[in-house]
């Protein structure tokens, strides 16, 4: 049931829309009331809210899981990075939860007992995991935060502001990507657990840019630098710095003081390819280029830069466009960080394998436009690169923050279409780590068409083999024996038709013997002849406890295009005088024989087809990982801290 | 590649059913490529 009452320091109506709201800021005075009984007692003034980026407001209402919600109050929080907003909802069945709208990203959860007794504030860091309520979570930001102001209706007692030692986690389980946050402000610290959702799944009503009185988020404000004078345009109140990009001083946006964060460090002014304010339209949105910056990775002395776009978008918040030696990634963080513990090899991110590529400590070099963040030339993260393509996944690390982001591989003319580019982009050079094996798909369609002409050659050998040819004209046993010098004539056969071809073939038992053979196959109507010669040896032994064997016993010899016709061959055998004795021959006349052996050769051949396509997609991975760090191509990841990666986590992940 | 693989395929599939057609076998001899027709076999052999 709502509770209303006036506020005891300036009369307006003051509704509590929630029971379980006992605090309030009354929105005309801002004072800070609390409920007894029926009564409201006046705390002081609250501090004014900063301006922000949320396009939500009180009032504000939306769903979740089904279950409808309204925004009845909000805290505001400072940290290093500056500040966010937790927003206090009311469900319709009673139930509270909060509404974290941090750079872009929607996070809902609720009061949930954690289950097992909390470690200390001081002992978790980033990476290290935690079950909580049952949930496996990983530690991705630990923050000292300063509560500084509230509005509406809240579920505790709210003072002029309060220091906050928050932790954040994300569920390393389950499908959808979960969100957990320890508040360590109170004893036991209070747990929040609950998920990650885009914008769009809570069906959000009565935003703040439906109604007039509020300023949209997204549309640009017009500043000026204080320093140069320069303009510098706000595309969004949850944009924490901008540095300008005339004279490339950092300045402090979180509440548009602009007060100076870092004074201009760059020596050489770099251009973006794509300008500060470009649109570029990718996944069916616009989105403005509102940073830039290059970044550098310095490995046995050689700079490896990358530049980085920071993209916006109203609703759907933030993202990056990576470019790398002319090759470009889209970039999304990842709500779901995967599990993973510095030194090994691989990653498993939505049950795919992410292979290890490279690591080393990333330098921020030039900034320009805005960032959500407080950045700062000169800051560093400890990055390990992982890939599959066209995906990468990118491991960021500091003393108290770890984030993942997954990159796709964008084809540079994808580029130039989104944003409508008239000047080309840079070539790309040499192979980016994420890039599609180009020869990839041309393999699979080689392998694929293998086993189409092995299935032909299979059913076209059977048809050659069983149907076509290997008729069996004559089988007969012959006997040659020495001092015989009459020639022996074989059994008459009948070629119905032409033949193409006329096997004959000879089976002895020669050992260690040769036989002489003069041929002449004749027709018998004709009188027509072909004549051949044929040699016949075999030779078998050992030799130093090594048997060896040389020439066969068996011969075969083909007569072509003959004619129909009879036929009988006549044979003039000569056997070795060294070693005169009778030989055995049992000869065979085959007519339109088909030879395996020609199978085979197809075989062999057609195998070649998928196997050089199959070198040509190693040579080009082999060319890709060439540049990887030594642990990524299977080395000793034992050893993984010699090339000073550390993952940033300072300790406990180890 | 696959287009050329396709060629080559073809190719080959042809020349295996042509080799099959032609009799031709790793494993035999070419009676034809010995001496050709004997000059007097007709009148030695004609019955």
């Amino acid at each position: 049931m709502p509770f209303s009452a006036n506020c005891p320091s300036c009369g307006a109506p003051v509704v509590f829309k929630s029971s379980a709201s006992f605090h309030g800021v009354c929105e005309f005075c801002r004072s800070t009331l609390v409920r007894h009984g029926g009564d409201l007692e006046n705390l002081g003034r609250m501090a004014d809210l900063l301006e922000d980026a949320s396009p939500l407001r009180l009032g504000s209402e939306g769903r979740h899981r089904g279950v409808h919600f309204a925004v009845v109050g909000r805290i505001q929080l400072r940290y290093e990075a500056g500040i966010w907003n937790e927003w206090y909802l009311l469900f319709d069945d009673q139930r509270g939860g909060w509404l974290s709208d941090a750079g872009g990203e929607y996070l809902i959860s609720f009061l949930t007992p954690p289950g097992a007794p909390l470690p200390e504030f001081a002992a978790l860091m980033p990476n290290d995991e935690l079950k909580l309520a049952g949930r496996d979570f990983i530690v991705t930001n630990r923050e000292e935060a300063l509560c500084i102001s509230g509005e509406g209706e809240l579920p505790f007692a709210f003072g002029a502001g309060y220091p906050a030692q928050l932790v954040d986690l994300r569920a390393s389980d389950g499908a959808e990507a979960g969100f957990a946050s320890i508040d360590y402000s109170e004893t036991p610290p209070l747990v929040f657990i609950g998920e990650s959702l885009p914008f769009a799944a809570f069906k959000f009503a009565n935003l703040r840019d439906e109604h007039g009185g509020s300023k949209p988020a997204g549309v640009v404000k017009a500043l000026q630098c204080p320093v140069c004078g320069g303009a510098i345009g706000l595309h969004d109140k949850a944009v924490q710095s901008v540095a300008c990009p005339s004279c490339l001083t950092v300045l402090d946006a979180a509440n548009q003081s602009l007060s100076i964060l870092q004074k201009a460090v760059a020596a050489t002014r770099i251009e973006p390819v794509i300008p500060l304010g470009s649109v570029g339209h990718f996944l069916g949105k616009d989105w403005t280029v509102i940073g830039f910056q290059q970044r550098v990775i310095r490995a046995e002395g050689v700079d490896y830069p990358w530049q980085e776009f920071l993209l916006h978008h109203a609703q759907e918040g933030f993202r990056w466009l990576v470019e790398a030696s002319g090759h470009w990634s889209w970039v999304t963080p990842v709500a779901k960080p995967p599990r993973y513990q510095v030194g090994f090899p691989s990653v498993i991110h939505n049950v795919v394998e992410f292979r290890r590529y490279s690591a080393g400590t990333a330098v921020t070099r030039y900034v320009i436009g805005e960032f959500t963040w407080k950045v700062k030339v000169g800051e560093t993260w400890e990055i390990i690169d992982f890939v599959a393509p066209p995906q990468m996944l990118s491991r960021e690390a500091s003393h108290n923050e770890l984030s993942w982001s997954l990159g796709d591989y964008l084809p540079q003319d994808e580029v130039m279409a989104a944003f409508k580019l008239k000047t080309p982009l840079p070539e790309p050079v040499g192979i980016a780590m994420n890039q599609p094996n180009p020869r990839a798909e041309g393999h699979r369609r080689v392998f694929s068409m293998f086993w189409k002409f092995l299935g032909l050659a299979v059913v076209a050998q059977a048809l050659w083999f069983f149907v076509l040819g290997g008729r069996t004209l004559v089988d007969q046993r012959l006997v040659f024996s020495p001092g015989k010098d009459e020639p022996v004539t074989t059994q008459t056969f009948r070629l119905d038709k032409p033949a193409r071809n006329l096997v004959l073939r000879h089976d002895t038992d020669l050992d260690n013997n040769w036989l002489g053979l003069g041929l002449t196959l004749i027709e018998k109507t004709s009188g027509r002849a072909w004549t051949a010669q044929s040699e016949i040896a075999y030779w078998h032994g050992s030799d130093g406890g090594e048997s060896w064997s040389e020439g066969d016993r068996a011969r075969e010899l083909v007569f072509r295009d003959l004619p129909a016709g009879t036929y009988y061959f006549v044979i003039d055998p000569e056997i070795s005088a060294e070693k005169p004795v009778s030989v055995a021959d049992r000869i065979k006349v085959v007519r339109d024989q088909a030879a395996w052996s020609n199978f085979f050769l197809l075989l062999v051949f057609l195998a070649g087809l998928p196997m050089f396509s199959r070198y040509r997609v190693s040579a080009f991975e082999t060319e890709r990982w060439k540049d990887a760090d030594f642990l990524s191509s299977g080395g000793d990841f034992g050893a993984d801290d010699s090339d000073g990666d550390s993952g940033g986590d300072s300790g406990g992940d180890d | 590649m696959s287009r050329i693989a396709m060629v080559l395929g073809l190719a080959a599939f042809t020349l295996f059913n042509y080799g099959q057609y032609r009799g031709w076998s790793l494993f035999s001899d070419d009676a034809q490529a010995q001496p050709a027709r004997s000059a007097n076999a007709a009148r030695t052999f004609h019955k």
